[in-house]
């Protein structure tokens, strides 16, 4: 079982989620602790306030009385006013005149209560243990003393117990002074502060979610589109492109390279169709043929003369298939890469007289001069195509070429190039059909497909292939009227 | 019933041609399309079986062409089989269409259904009084009784069933019934007539004195 979206934009969203989580829970943590902690060290300050001014009280009350008396030293009771006269929190002291008038000072007593106000409760034990005194707002249950925290020695410890915050002094004497308050309040505001930070955090995530969810969103679009375009596609809309808005990005790098695709696609998939059509299109009349004559000699008796001529068609029209499906396999043979040549040193000169040799008997039929101006080209070749290309050329040179017209054939080396061309005296082509003729099953000669048999019409498509299988060109020029000139020029070879 | 076809291939237009003489057709031919539209616009066919892809002029343009100036039914023949092509010779005003390779029953059937549609006759089988004729089995009958008849005999009684009612002229049977390559006999047709006359009673045959013929449904 997979748990994790499979979807990217959900897991960048996760991610992106789970992050933003993480580090807003750590800052707001972090800050609501720092808040804690200040308001700890304020109350912690707050408490032990009162101990400082309480405790040079507290040594001079350990002082036998007495000896305070008998020597009278006004210093420490300066020392004493000092310690609580300039407290402005405090607020004004009632007795403070008085004591300092009548010189003997507010006892111990007058200033725990004192100093123990709504909030703060003060509560001192004796050295063993013993509670010597309790304000009356100390807690009822009140934690004893911790047997860890040392006697004698002058040392501060505070505790957090039982809802309350203690600072706990232990004097030189040996008696523990302890200063508590409430910590309820503080706890309130730090659970408000909690409640409020716990709502920004959740706010600061949903906005970041909602943020990182359009961004995410905007910058996987060209994605989706990319898909929908991709499906598109696929199911047979070859003419779909992405719509490319921003060129730099990787994605409309990534785009231009699929619309370039796509377009290659269309185009060989285009010419496929047609092709098919066009192959398709030149199986079935040879057929069509074979079949209606079949059908024609048989749907009654027939003379034998009937039946001869019957099947002579049907085999005019299974040798033309034939001829059909030999010119289709070897351009599907060119198509997919299989057209191998089979080259060796050769004389070019010897077989275009070969080939020319060839064809003279049918350009005598028409009465047609071949005229040939050969110079001795040696090059590599395929033999076997070579020549199959040129009696293409040539065979169509008669086919096209009026009745006493002539053939000129031309094969000369020119500063390292051959160039083979052959001239008919034919109708010509005009530009229309010149920029075709070497297109599969374009037949420039549809007024005169009657005079004679038709061809298969990829003769010149393949003649094209082998020519440019052996590293050559092969030009048409032709004007109507005088005649076309096929040129088919090679760069000599080492 | 006289039929045009227009076909640029030679022994596909041969066949087709001689197939439609044996089914008593009167048959002209054209090998390409320049040809086929100017006989069609010059002649009266019944039907003209017309190919598409042709030199100097294609079918599409022939079809267009002709329906400007003439409704003569057109049964397109073509190696091009997709639906659209279908659609597009059916839009261009094509009364059927047929895709090669096809089997000659199926043209000879569908030329007749076309003609046989084009004369407002749906049913093969048409009675006249006590003769009746079936156009898909090529037979005549008297009172169920079926009578020989040659292709001509047949071809002409055909076509005065279809054209029943209605005085058909000489000129009309000489255009339907004979093609280019018969010699035009005038009294040709007096032959044909005598010996439907002769088969199928005086009556079934009416002369219009310096109008024609008749044959009068019921």
């Amino acid at each position: 079982m997979n748990f994790f979206p499979q979807s990217i934009r959900w897991r960048i969203q996760l991610w992106h989620t789970l992050l933003l989580v993480v580090i807003i829970a750590a800052l707001l943590a972090a800050f609501f602790q720092n808040q804690r902690e200040i308001k700890y060290q304020a109350l912690d300050r707050e408490l032990n306030n009162p101990i400082t001014r309480l405790l040079p009280r507290m040594e001079r009350r350990r002082k036998p009385p007495p000896r305070t008396r008998r020597l009278p030293r006004p210093e420490p009771l300066d020392g004493f006013d000092d310690e609580f006269g300039p407290d402005p929190e405090s607020g004004p002291r009632p007795r403070r005149g008085s004591d300092v008038e009548d010189g003997r000072g507010p006892t111990l007593d007058e200033v725990v209560e004192d100093l123990a106000g709504d909030d703060i409760f003060v509560i001192q034990w004796d050295r063993d243990g013993g509670l010597r005194f309790a304000s009356e707002n100390a807690p009822e249950d009140l934690t004893p003393i911790p047997d860890e925290i040392p006697r004698g020695g002058e040392r501060m410890s505070k505790r957090t117990v039982a809802g309350y915050r203690e600072v706990i002094h232990t004097t030189p004497g040996g008696s523990f002074l302890l200063v508590g308050t409430a910590i309820a309040p503080i706890e309130k505001d730090l659970a408000s502060l909690q409640m409020r930070l716990v709502g920004i955090g959740t706010l600061i995530v949903g906005g970041g979610f909602l943020v990182g969810w359009l961004l995410i969103g905007r910058s996987l679009k060209p994605i989706g589109v990319m898909s929908e375009t991709a499906h598109r596609i696929s199911d047979g809309d070859l003419s779909g492109r992405i719509e490319i808005k921003e060129d730099g990005s990787e994605l409309g790098q990534l785009s231009s390279v699929l619309n370039e695709t796509f377009e290659k696609l269309e185009t060989s998939f285009e010419h496929q169709v047609r092709f098919t059509a066009d192959a398709s299109h030149e199986m079935r009349t040879p057929i069509a043929v074979i079949l209606a004559k079949s059908q024609f000699a048989l749907s009654r008796e027939r003379s034998p003369e009937k039946y001869q001529e019957a099947l002579q068609t049907c085999m005019d029209s299974a040798q033309h298939m034939r001829m059909l499906t030999d010119a289709l396999l070897e351009l599907a043979k060119v198509d997919s890469g299989e057209f191998n040549l089979d080259k060796e040193s050769g004389d070019l000169e010897d077989l275009t007289r070969k080939v020319v040799r060839m064809i003279e008997p049918l350009a005598d039929e028409k009465k047609i001069v071949i005229r040939c101006e050969l110079a001795p080209v040696k090059m590599k070749f395929d033999t076997q195509k070579m020549r199959q290309s040129l009696l293409n050329l040539l065979s169509n040179a008669v086919k096209y070429n009026c009745e006493e017209g002539e053939i000129e054939v031309v094969l000369k080396n020119v500063e390292g190039e051959v160039k083979l061309s052959i001239r008919d005296t034919g109708p010509g082509m005009n530009e229309g059909m010149r920029e075709h003729i070497f297109e599969r099953f374009y037949r420039a000669d549809k007024v005169r497909t009657r005079t004679g048999k038709t061809g298969t019409g990829l003769g010149l498509a393949i003649t094209k292939a082998i020519v440019e299988a052996h590293g050559g060109r092969i030009e048409a020029r032709s004007e109507v009227g005088v005649g076309s000139i096929f040129e088919i020029s090679f760069r000599e070879q080492d | 019933m006289r039929v045009l076809v227009v076909e640029d291939q030679d022994d596909l237009r041969e066949i087709v041609a001689e197939t439609l003489r044996e089914e008593s057709f009167a048959v002209d031919e054209s090998a390409d399309g320049e040809e086929g539209l100017y006989k069609a616009l010059n002649w009266d066919y019944d039907i003209i079986v017309l190919d598409i892809m042709m030199p100097v002029l294609n079918g599409w343009e022939v079809l267009k062409k002709l329906r400007k100036e003439k409704q003569t039914p057109v049964l397109m023949l073509t190696a091009l089989d997709q639906v659209r092509d279908k659609v597009k010779g059916l839009n261009h005003g094509a009364d059927d269409y047929l895709a090669k390779p096809f089997d000659l029953a199926e043209l000879v059937a569908r030329v007749r259904a076309v003609i046989r549609r084009n004369g407002g006759e749906h049913r093969p089988e048409v009675t006249v009084g006590k003769v009746t004729i079936n156009t898909t089995s090529k037979t005549l009958k008297v009172n169920d009784n079926e009578v020989d008849v040659t292709a001509r005999e047949y071809a002409m009684a055909e076509l005065m069933i279809q054209h029943r009612d209605e005085v058909v002229t000489r000129d009309f049977l000489y255009a339907h019934l004979f093609d280019e390559n018969d010699e035009s006999m005038s009294n040709m047709l007096d032959v044909y007539v005598y010996k439907l006359r002769q088969k199928f009673g005086k009556d079934f045959i009416k002369t219009r004195r310096g109008q024609g013929y008749i044959v009068e449904g019921i």
